[in-house]
Protein backbone atom coordinates (compact mmCIF):
# COMPACT_ATOMS: atom_id res chain seq x y z
CA UNK A 1 0.00 0.00 0.00
CA UNK A 2 1.41 3.36 -0.96
CA UNK A 3 1.63 6.31 1.38
CA UNK A 4 -1.05 8.07 -0.56
CA UNK A 5 -3.58 5.26 -0.48
CA UNK A 6 -2.94 5.05 3.23
CA UNK A 7 -4.22 8.57 3.87
CA UNK A 8 -7.48 8.71 1.98
CA UNK A 9 -9.96 11.06 3.59
CA UNK A 10 -12.85 13.27 2.61
CA UNK A 11 -11.63 16.67 1.43
CA UNK A 12 -13.32 19.72 2.94
CA UNK A 13 -14.48 22.60 0.75
CA UNK A 14 -11.07 24.21 0.22
CA UNK A 15 -12.47 27.13 -1.74
CA UNK A 16 -14.70 28.15 1.18
CA UNK A 17 -11.78 27.87 3.63
CA UNK A 18 -9.60 29.96 1.31
CA UNK A 19 -12.24 32.72 1.08
CA UNK A 20 -12.62 32.81 4.87
CA UNK A 21 -8.82 33.10 5.16
CA UNK A 22 -8.86 36.04 2.74
CA UNK A 23 -11.61 37.79 4.73
CA UNK A 24 -9.56 37.30 7.90
CA UNK A 25 -6.51 38.72 6.12
CA UNK A 26 -8.46 41.86 5.19
CA UNK A 27 -9.61 42.18 8.82
CA UNK A 28 -6.04 41.87 10.09
CA UNK A 29 -4.77 44.53 7.65
CA UNK A 30 -7.50 47.14 8.05
CA UNK A 31 -8.39 46.60 11.73
CA UNK A 32 -5.22 48.25 13.10
CA UNK A 33 -5.33 50.88 10.33
CA UNK A 34 -8.84 51.99 11.41
CA UNK A 35 -7.74 52.81 14.97
CA UNK A 36 -4.39 54.31 13.99
CA UNK A 37 -5.44 57.88 14.80
CA UNK A 38 -7.55 57.16 17.89
CA UNK A 39 -5.99 58.59 21.04
CA UNK A 40 -7.54 56.15 23.54
CA UNK A 41 -4.70 53.67 24.06
CA UNK A 42 -6.93 50.93 25.51
CA UNK A 43 -9.11 50.88 22.38
CA UNK A 44 -6.06 50.85 20.10
CA UNK A 45 -4.32 48.00 21.95
CA UNK A 46 -7.54 45.95 22.17
CA UNK A 47 -8.35 46.34 18.48
CA UNK A 48 -4.76 45.64 17.35
CA UNK A 49 -4.47 42.60 19.61
CA UNK A 50 -7.76 41.17 18.35
CA UNK A 51 -7.45 41.99 14.65
CA UNK A 52 -3.76 41.18 14.38
CA UNK A 53 -3.04 38.40 16.82
CA UNK A 54 -6.35 36.67 17.59
CA UNK A 55 -7.09 36.60 13.86
CA UNK A 56 -3.55 35.23 13.22
CA UNK A 57 -4.24 32.35 15.60
CA UNK A 58 -7.59 31.65 13.91
CA UNK A 59 -5.93 31.68 10.46
CA UNK A 60 -3.12 29.41 11.69
CA UNK A 61 -5.67 27.03 13.21
CA UNK A 62 -7.62 26.85 9.96
CA UNK A 63 -4.50 26.19 7.88
CA UNK A 64 -3.27 23.53 10.33
CA UNK A 65 -6.65 21.81 10.70
CA UNK A 66 -7.91 21.74 7.12
CA UNK A 67 -4.98 22.41 4.79
CA UNK A 68 -2.47 20.33 6.77
CA UNK A 69 -5.25 17.86 7.67
CA UNK A 70 -4.37 17.81 11.34
CA UNK A 71 -8.08 17.27 12.02
CA UNK A 72 -7.83 13.74 10.62
CA UNK A 73 -4.16 13.10 11.39
CA UNK A 74 -2.94 10.35 13.70
CA UNK A 75 -2.64 11.26 17.40
CA UNK A 76 1.12 10.63 17.35
CA UNK A 77 1.53 13.75 15.16
CA UNK A 78 -0.48 15.82 17.64
CA UNK A 79 1.78 14.49 20.40
CA UNK A 80 4.88 15.44 18.38
CA UNK A 81 3.63 18.99 17.78
CA UNK A 82 2.56 19.40 21.42
CA UNK A 83 6.01 18.35 22.70
CA UNK A 84 7.74 20.93 20.49
CA UNK A 85 5.31 23.69 21.43
CA UNK A 86 5.88 22.80 25.08
CA UNK A 87 9.68 23.04 24.58
CA UNK A 88 9.18 26.50 23.10
CA UNK A 89 6.99 27.61 26.01
CA UNK A 90 9.55 26.28 28.53
CA UNK A 91 12.20 28.35 26.73
CA UNK A 92 9.95 31.42 26.84
CA UNK A 93 9.09 30.96 30.52
CA UNK A 94 12.71 30.33 31.43
CA UNK A 95 14.24 33.27 29.59
CA UNK A 96 11.56 35.95 29.85
CA UNK A 97 12.26 36.93 33.51
CA UNK A 98 15.87 37.75 32.57
CA UNK A 99 14.80 39.79 29.56
CA UNK A 100 11.74 41.57 30.93
CA UNK A 101 12.76 42.23 34.54
CA UNK A 102 15.58 44.35 35.85
CA UNK A 103 15.61 42.78 39.32
CA UNK A 104 14.36 39.71 41.18
CA UNK A 105 14.45 38.21 44.68
CA UNK A 106 18.17 37.55 44.71
CA UNK A 107 19.46 39.33 41.64
CA UNK A 108 19.66 42.70 40.00
CA UNK A 109 20.60 43.65 36.50
CA UNK A 110 23.35 46.16 37.08
CA UNK A 111 22.61 47.98 33.84
CA UNK A 112 18.91 48.17 34.71
CA UNK A 113 16.89 49.87 31.99
CA UNK A 114 18.59 49.56 28.65
CA UNK A 115 20.00 46.14 29.53
CA UNK A 116 19.24 45.20 25.97
CA UNK A 117 20.56 47.95 23.74
CA UNK A 118 18.20 48.61 20.87
CA UNK A 119 21.06 50.29 19.00
CA UNK A 120 24.52 48.75 18.57
CA UNK A 121 26.97 49.83 21.25
CA UNK A 122 29.42 52.50 20.14
CA UNK B 1 22.78 -0.80 -10.76
CA UNK B 2 19.07 -0.32 -10.29
CA UNK B 3 17.60 2.06 -7.73
CA UNK B 4 15.27 0.63 -5.13
CA UNK B 5 13.03 2.61 -2.83
CA UNK B 6 14.10 1.95 0.78
CA UNK B 7 11.59 -0.14 2.69
CA UNK B 8 11.33 2.63 5.32
CA UNK B 9 9.58 4.83 2.76
CA UNK B 10 6.42 2.75 2.86
CA UNK B 11 6.73 1.16 6.30
CA UNK B 12 3.83 2.15 8.52
CA UNK B 13 4.49 1.17 12.15
CA UNK B 14 3.12 4.31 13.81
CA UNK B 15 -0.04 4.51 11.74
CA UNK B 16 1.52 7.37 9.80
CA UNK B 17 3.45 6.54 6.60
CA UNK B 18 7.17 7.09 7.20
CA UNK B 19 7.54 9.75 4.51
CA UNK B 20 4.76 11.85 5.99
CA UNK B 21 5.95 11.27 9.53
CA UNK B 22 9.38 12.51 8.41
CA UNK B 23 7.82 15.75 7.18
CA UNK B 24 5.99 16.13 10.49
CA UNK B 25 9.33 15.71 12.26
CA UNK B 26 10.77 18.49 10.12
CA UNK B 27 7.76 20.68 10.97
CA UNK B 28 8.23 19.86 14.67
CA UNK B 29 11.88 20.93 14.57
CA UNK B 30 10.91 24.08 12.68
CA UNK B 31 8.40 24.94 15.43
CA UNK B 32 11.31 25.11 17.86
CA UNK B 33 13.46 27.18 15.46
CA UNK B 34 10.83 29.75 14.47
CA UNK B 35 9.03 29.54 17.81
CA UNK B 36 12.22 30.33 19.71
CA UNK B 37 13.00 33.22 17.39
CA UNK B 38 9.51 34.69 17.63
CA UNK B 39 9.33 34.16 21.40
CA UNK B 40 12.65 36.00 21.78
CA UNK B 41 11.37 38.79 19.52
CA UNK B 42 8.18 39.11 21.60
CA UNK B 43 10.15 39.44 24.82
CA UNK B 44 12.37 42.18 23.41
CA UNK B 45 9.35 43.88 21.84
CA UNK B 46 7.59 44.06 25.20
CA UNK B 47 10.78 45.38 26.79
CA UNK B 48 11.24 48.15 24.21
CA UNK B 49 7.61 49.14 23.60
CA UNK B 50 7.64 52.62 22.09
CA UNK B 51 11.12 52.50 20.61
CA UNK B 52 10.43 49.28 18.69
CA UNK B 53 6.94 50.45 17.74
CA UNK B 54 8.63 53.30 15.84
CA UNK B 55 10.93 50.83 14.06
CA UNK B 56 7.98 48.53 13.24
CA UNK B 57 6.27 51.54 11.67
CA UNK B 58 9.05 51.63 9.03
CA UNK B 59 8.20 48.20 7.59
CA UNK B 60 6.16 48.19 4.40
CA UNK B 61 2.68 46.94 5.35
CA UNK B 62 1.60 46.60 1.71
CA UNK B 63 4.53 44.32 0.87
CA UNK B 64 3.67 42.24 3.92
CA UNK B 65 -0.02 42.12 2.97
CA UNK B 66 0.68 41.15 -0.64
CA UNK B 67 3.02 38.40 0.53
CA UNK B 68 0.43 37.08 3.00
CA UNK B 69 -2.16 36.99 0.22
CA UNK B 70 0.31 35.24 -2.11
CA UNK B 71 1.26 32.60 0.46
CA UNK B 72 -2.38 31.91 1.40
CA UNK B 73 -3.21 31.52 -2.27
CA UNK B 74 -0.25 29.23 -2.90
CA UNK B 75 -1.33 27.14 0.11
CA UNK B 76 -4.74 26.83 -1.52
CA UNK B 77 -3.12 25.68 -4.78
CA UNK B 78 -0.95 23.06 -3.11
CA UNK B 79 -3.91 21.57 -1.27
CA UNK B 80 -5.74 21.39 -4.63
CA UNK B 81 -2.65 19.64 -6.04
CA UNK B 82 -2.87 17.11 -3.21
CA UNK B 83 -6.56 16.53 -3.93
CA UNK B 84 -5.88 16.13 -7.66
CA UNK B 85 -3.02 13.68 -6.98
CA UNK B 86 -5.35 11.66 -4.74
CA UNK B 87 -7.84 11.44 -7.62
CA UNK B 88 -5.01 10.49 -10.00
CA UNK B 89 -5.50 13.65 -12.08
CA UNK B 90 -1.82 13.96 -12.86
CA UNK B 91 -1.94 16.94 -15.22
CA UNK B 92 -4.05 18.92 -12.78
CA UNK B 93 -1.75 18.09 -9.87
CA UNK B 94 1.25 19.15 -11.99
CA UNK B 95 -0.47 22.44 -12.87
CA UNK B 96 -1.36 23.31 -9.28
CA UNK B 97 2.13 22.49 -8.03
CA UNK B 98 3.59 24.91 -10.59
CA UNK B 99 1.08 27.59 -9.62
CA UNK B 100 2.27 27.11 -6.04
CA UNK B 101 5.87 27.51 -7.19
CA UNK B 102 4.84 30.68 -9.04
CA UNK B 103 3.32 31.95 -5.76
CA UNK B 104 6.66 31.30 -4.05
CA UNK B 105 8.39 33.19 -6.89
CA UNK B 106 6.12 36.23 -6.46
CA UNK B 107 6.72 36.11 -2.70
CA UNK B 108 10.50 36.17 -3.26
CA UNK B 109 10.24 39.05 -5.76
CA UNK B 110 8.27 41.15 -3.25
CA UNK B 111 10.81 40.21 -0.58
CA UNK B 112 13.65 41.26 -2.89
CA UNK B 113 11.98 44.66 -3.42
CA UNK B 114 11.38 45.02 0.31
CA UNK B 115 14.96 44.17 1.28
CA UNK B 116 16.59 46.29 -1.39
CA UNK B 117 14.33 49.28 -0.71
CA UNK B 118 15.49 49.14 2.92
CA UNK B 119 19.19 48.47 2.27
CA UNK B 120 19.62 50.52 -0.92
CA UNK B 121 16.98 53.30 -0.86
CA UNK B 122 18.96 55.10 -3.59
CA UNK B 123 17.80 52.39 -6.04
CA UNK B 124 14.19 53.57 -5.70
CA UNK B 125 14.33 57.23 -4.66
CA UNK B 126 16.17 60.24 -5.99
CA UNK B 127 18.77 61.90 -3.79
CA UNK B 128 16.39 64.83 -3.34
CA UNK B 129 13.57 62.65 -1.95
CA UNK B 130 16.00 60.77 0.30
CA UNK B 131 17.18 64.05 1.80
CA UNK B 132 13.69 65.58 2.07
CA UNK B 133 12.13 62.56 3.78
CA UNK B 134 15.27 61.66 5.72
CA UNK B 135 15.27 58.10 4.37
CA UNK B 136 18.20 56.10 5.75
CA UNK B 137 19.62 52.78 4.68
CA UNK B 138 18.45 50.01 7.03
CA UNK B 139 20.50 46.82 7.39
CA UNK B 140 20.70 43.87 9.76
CA UNK B 141 23.09 45.84 12.01
CA UNK B 142 20.95 48.99 12.23
CA UNK B 143 19.27 47.89 15.49
CA UNK B 144 18.13 44.80 17.33
CA UNK B 145 14.64 45.18 15.83
CA UNK B 146 16.06 45.05 12.31
CA UNK B 147 18.38 42.18 13.26
CA UNK B 148 15.26 40.19 14.23
CA UNK B 149 13.43 41.35 11.12
CA UNK B 150 16.14 40.34 8.63
CA UNK B 151 16.97 37.11 10.48
CA UNK B 152 13.37 35.87 10.82
CA UNK B 153 12.21 36.91 7.34
CA UNK B 154 15.52 35.76 5.82
CA UNK B 155 15.30 32.28 7.34
CA UNK B 156 11.67 32.15 6.25
CA UNK B 157 12.66 33.20 2.70
CA UNK B 158 15.24 30.40 2.55
CA UNK B 159 12.46 27.95 3.48
CA UNK B 160 10.29 29.33 0.67
CA UNK B 161 13.15 28.90 -1.83
CA UNK B 162 13.87 25.37 -0.60
CA UNK B 163 10.19 24.45 -0.88
CA UNK B 164 10.06 25.78 -4.46
CA UNK B 165 13.03 23.63 -5.55
CA UNK B 166 11.62 20.47 -3.91
CA UNK B 167 8.20 21.16 -5.43
CA UNK B 168 9.69 21.47 -8.92
CA UNK B 169 11.23 17.98 -8.51
CA UNK B 170 7.96 16.57 -7.15
CA UNK B 171 5.99 18.16 -10.01
CA UNK B 172 8.30 16.43 -12.50
CA UNK B 173 7.60 13.03 -10.88
CA UNK B 174 3.89 13.68 -10.31
CA UNK B 175 3.38 14.31 -14.03
CA UNK B 176 4.60 10.76 -14.67
CA UNK B 177 2.43 9.38 -11.86
CA UNK B 178 5.45 8.60 -9.68
CA UNK B 179 5.69 9.18 -5.89
CA UNK B 180 2.29 10.87 -5.70
CA UNK B 181 2.32 10.69 -1.89
CA UNK B 182 5.07 13.32 -1.97
CA UNK B 183 2.56 15.91 -3.20
CA UNK B 184 0.85 15.73 0.18
CA UNK B 185 4.19 15.70 2.01
CA UNK B 186 5.48 18.86 0.35
CA UNK B 187 2.03 20.37 0.92
CA UNK B 188 2.39 19.90 4.69
CA UNK B 189 5.78 21.63 4.54
CA UNK B 190 4.43 24.49 2.41
CA UNK B 191 1.46 25.05 4.71
CA UNK B 192 3.87 25.28 7.62
CA UNK B 193 5.89 27.94 5.78
CA UNK B 194 2.59 29.79 5.27
CA UNK B 195 1.73 29.32 8.94
CA UNK B 196 5.03 30.87 10.05
CA UNK B 197 4.35 33.89 7.84
CA UNK B 198 0.87 34.23 9.36
CA UNK B 199 2.66 35.03 12.65
CA UNK B 200 5.56 37.03 11.18
CA UNK B 201 3.11 39.34 9.42
CA UNK B 202 1.37 40.83 12.50
CA UNK B 203 4.57 40.88 14.53
CA UNK B 204 6.68 42.82 12.04
CA UNK B 205 4.14 44.68 9.91
CA UNK B 206 0.83 45.43 11.58
CA UNK B 207 1.52 45.73 15.30
CA UNK B 208 3.33 49.05 15.06
CA UNK B 209 0.44 50.69 16.94
CA UNK B 210 1.22 48.74 20.10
Amino acid sequence: MSDHEDHEHAHPDYKKIYYVLLVLLVVSIFGPELVKNIENRIIVVTVVLITAFVVAFIKAGMVAAWFMHLDVENKIVWFLMAICLLCMLVFLAGVSPDVLNTEGDNWQNSRKVGAIPSKPLE
Amino acid sequence: MSFQIPIATSRNLTGVPTGRLGVWWIVASEIVIFGGLLAAFLMYRLHHGDEWAKEAGKTNIWCGSINTFVLLTSSYFVVLAHKAAGENKLQEAYKYIWWTIAGGGIFMCVKFYEYTSKIFPEWYYTQQIIEEKGIESITITTSVFWAFYFTATGIHGVHVLGGMVIMAIIAHDAKKGKFLHRVENIGIYWHFVDLVWIFLFPLFYIASGL
